[in-house]
């Protein structure tokens, strides 16, 4: 049981990641970005150029990872959503489909379909009190933790976070307040591609990485920021460690292939009974 | 030569079906279908089911048109009153829900190996070329009527409410219009359409597997509703025919380019579609069609 | 007389294809309240919006405090000292009374030192917000909603200060403590330019009136002389569009 539980937490952390960063750019430019999964997928073939084809360590090339992929989410935001912003909601999040089929079909011209796996030595599991752990699980659990230490730090101890939640709450006055929107746009697609590319490394190195690994990570995604409440980042993190820990728990009375089901019934189950998120309080509107 | 063009114009009557369906749902009713290739997939599965159980073709075609309809009416009676992009994220979760389903239940679809062997309708009439043909003019029948069907429901009352709907639900609610079931009924229609080109896709290819049903038969359907402009359907098969012409016509990249392999060649072209997706939403966003209302309307918006 | 602090010619601005507001042209002079009246629909929410800079003017010049500010983004004219209170969802509802009044300060006031200073002088004005930083600014009501939006337009020292219908939706205790504090922040050195329906209050404490009627200044003059207008009706009505010129 208590095994199951860490499991969960850990592989809640995992989608905990890109949750954050999907909620932020859902708040701060209004539409569910469903080119998440692909901004997964291209992380983790930039790291693992570098860390297979150049050779460098898993940990540079993870950095790397976040600058480069830093820079496609800005020549994106350039290119497509800046050309659509003040449109309504659907156009972007029609194009944002459209992005993902540029992103994980570019990594399908550049590294073909076939399963990878970065350049790391695999360690024996710990015992520990009865419990299974493996590197790559604290490995995971401690990058987690700093990267949400870290983004919760920026939002609501900086300048520039507390600009984020100002524009994600009224962009109008945030203009007003010498706000200027593109920058912090900028920086939310920054954060989100650090989230983005660390999220599709730590999921490289505990299993595989091909171009659709980060697609079987946007049903649960959706969910975990569903169920935090859209908008609500740290509502997101509470949300993704419940879907980690009830995929677990799940695995008990289903077949492990049935695991992303959990997120579809959470989805609508939340639809249905609590719109506004787990959390509960309505996030007040304009 | 007869046998290539039959081929692709039967490819593209099948989309065309797929966007009509969700012209009425999305261009007429406002609601988001990104889950559309879920329920193309079980449509499909219906048809290919049926027919591999020796069930003889209307009996098939109506199996799978009430599939369609039957999953339609229980998503959107879940899910109607949602805003747009949660109605996007809820249908998509179902679609991936149908993918799930059809990967893993393999006594019943064969999972990642697919039906293979589903009879093909009227082949004891027919054969070779000729048969091409007659398949072909059953399914430009059917999209005939399909069309007629969706032209109907447009120009009827009950399009109008729709439109209605889809500019503001309060004003059309207080108008004493029951919102749900006006979007129940639009999304179920749309169902119903799926369910024709389900029969046609699953009976024409003879084989199908999950693959075939992926997010980029959703990205078809948007970029054909959004080029022929979004509510009208005569622009919408201008839309259709001319989005699969763009996507058949890049199957010839690679004979261009000879140096991509299969795969990257398979990539370019998924490349080329969400590019087009996006250049269509910056560029033409009201398509190269308006719709009816739209032309109506011109004369005193001014 | 010195240049005005805000002067604005032949400003033409709208939506869609037709100009709401038509060659709008006033000043606002150094010091003293401005009031913007004129009847439902005659433009004032346009004009103040292309001032602000949420509305690109199609033509015209914005000049504040000699520099042209007609093509500036609202940020921009943000940073060039214009503040503005909008006349609703004026607060970042979702973060803290404190959040706020830092938010209106630290993007366009350039020196981090200031900032205690600018929010002592706010608490001076409105005590009422002292001691609620912690507070959600969605939770407070409408008056002290209007109060922080009020006080957090007033962080950054603007030179001008824009007030979309201070009054407006207040109960009528608040109003009248609505207008001592527009007083209060324009005795404190703030030149303001304020739109209101409320025009007997608003008057008592204007220097200057500025009428706006079917997308046109119709008339800019004292406020004392705009009481005693014989023929206010017609002012706000366009018959007496051949003063227009006058006072200007």
């Amino acid at each position: 049981m208590l095994q199951i539980l860490l499991n969960g937490i850990v592989s809640g952390l995992l989608v905990a990641l890109p949750a954050v960063a999907l909620s932020l750019t859902y708040g701060v430019l209004n539409f569910p970005n469903f080119a998440i999964g692909s901004m997964i997928t291209f992380g983790a073939y930039i790291a693992l150029f570098f860390n297979v084809d150049i050779g460098v360590s898993l940990f540079v090339a993870a950095g790397l990872a976040a600058v480069g992929l830093a820079a496609v989410a800005l020549l994106i935001d350039r290119l497509v959503y800046r050309p659509l912003r003040g449109a309504d909601h659907v156009t972007l999040l029609v194009a944002s489909i459209g992005v993902y089929f540029v992103l994980e079909n570019v990594v399908r011209f550049l590294f073909g379909s076939d399963i990878r796996g970065y350049d790391v030595t695999v360690a024996r599991p710990h015992r520990w009190m009865g419990l299974r752990v493996n590197n790559e699980q604290i490995l995971i659990f401690v990058v987690a933790f700093l990267a949400m230490v870290i983004v919760w730090f920026i939002l609501m101890r900086t300048p520039f976070g507390r600009a984020m939640r100002a524009v994600s709450d009224n962009p109008d006055l945030a203009d007003v307040r010498g706000i200027s929107r593109n920058k912090v746009i900028a920086l939310v697609w920054v954060i989100a591609a650090a989230l983005c590319s660390t999220a599709g490394v730590l999921i490289g190195m505990d299993g595989i990485i091909d171009p659709l690994m980060g697609w079987n990570y946007v049903l649960p995604l959706f969910a975990a920021v569903i169920l935090g409440g859209i908008g609500n980042p740290l509502g997101a993190v509470l949300g993704a460690l419940i879907i980690g820990i009830v995929e677990e728990m799940a695995t008990l009375v289903l077949p492990t292939t049935y695991r992303q089901a959990v997120s579809f019934v959470i989805i609508v189950l939340v639809l249905l009974l609590r719109p506004h998120g787990l959390l509960g309080k309505p996030r007040i509107s304009r | 030569m007869i046998g290539y063009l039959t081929a692709i114009l039967v490819v593209v009557l099948i989309s065309a079906l797929v966007a009509l369906a969700l012209n009425l749902q999305w261009g007429q009713a406002g609601m988001v279908n990104f889950g559309i290739f879920g329920f193309f997939a079980a449509t499909s599965y219906v048809a290919a089911l049926s027919s591999l159980a020796g069930y003889p073709l209307l009996i098939s075609l109506v199996l799978a048109i009430l599939t369609g309809v039957a999953l339609s009416a229980l998503v959107a009676l879940v899910s109607a009153r949602l805003r747009e992009d949660y109605f996007a994220i809820a249908t998509l979760a179902f679609a991936e829900a149908v993918r799930l389903f059809l990967l893993n239940e393999t006594w019943l679809t064969g999972g990642a190996n697919g039906l293979p062997g589903i009879p093909r309708p009227l082949s004891a009439y027919s054969s070779g070329q000729s048969y091409e043909l007659l398949f072909f003019v059953m399914a430009l029948v059917l999209a005939a009527i399909c069309f007629a069907f969706a032209e109907a429901l447009t120009k009827s009352p009950f399009g109008r409410v729709l439109r209605a709907l889809r500019e503001d639900d309060l004003v059309a609610a207080t108008l004493g219009k029951h919102v749900l079931s006006f979007r129940i009924w639009a999304f179920s229609a749309g169902g119903a359409i799926l369910g024709v080109a389900g029969y046609l896709h699953s009976s024409y290819f003879g084989y199908i597997d999950p693959t075939q049903f992926g997010a980029f038969v959703t990205a078809y359907a948007f970029m054909a509703v959004i080029a022929g402009g979004r509510g009208s359907n005569t622009g919408l098969l201008f839309g259709a025919v001319s989005v699969m012409v763009l996507l058949e016509g890049t199957r010839f990249l690679k004979d261009l380019m000879p140096f991509l392999d299969a795969g990257q060649a398979a990539s370019l072209r998924l490349i080329l579609i969400g590019a087009g997706l996006i250049l269509l939403l910056i560029y033409k966003p009201q398509g190269f069609f308006r719709e009816h209302r739209l032309r109506v309307d011109k004369g005193d918006t001014k | 007389m010195t240049e005005p602090l805000l002067k604005v010619e032949k400003l033409c601005a709208g939506y869609g294809s037709g100009d709401i507001v038509k060659n709008a042209g006033f000043t606002v002079s150094e010091n003293g309240i401005s009031t913007i009246v004129g009847p439902n629909g005659a433009g004032k929410s346009t004009l103040i919006k292309a001032l602000v800079g949420l509305l690109t003017p199609r033509s015209g010049s914005i000049i504040l405090a000699g520099k042209d500010v007609s093509k500036m983004n609202a940020p921009a004219k943000a940073r060039a000292g214009l503040g503005y209170v909008p006349q609703e969802h004026n607060v970042f509802r979702n973060l803290s009374i404190g959040e706020n009044m830092m938010l209106a300060y630290e993007f366009i006031a350039p020196d981090r030192a200031g900032f205690s200073a600018a929010r002592d002088r706010v608490f001076d004005i409105f005590p009422d917000l002292v001691g609620r930083e912690s507070d959600l600014a969605g939770n407070l009501s409408g008056g002290q909603r209007q109060m922080l939006a009020f006080g957090c337009a007033l962080m950054p020292h603007p030179s001008l200060l824009l007030l979309d219908e201070p009054s407006a939706g207040l109960s009528p205790k608040y109003v009248e403590g609505m207008f001592a504090a527009v007083k209060a922040v324009n005795d404190a050195g703030v030149c303001i330019l304020m739109i209101e329906q409320n025009v007997r209050e608003a008057m008592a404490i204007s220097e200057t009136a500025i009428v706006l009627a079917a997308g046109e200044i119709r008339a800019q003059m004292p406020a004392r002389e705009f009481m005693n207008h014989p023929d206010i009706h017609a002012l706000y009505m366009g018959a007496a569009s051949t003063r227009q010129q006058e006072g200007a």
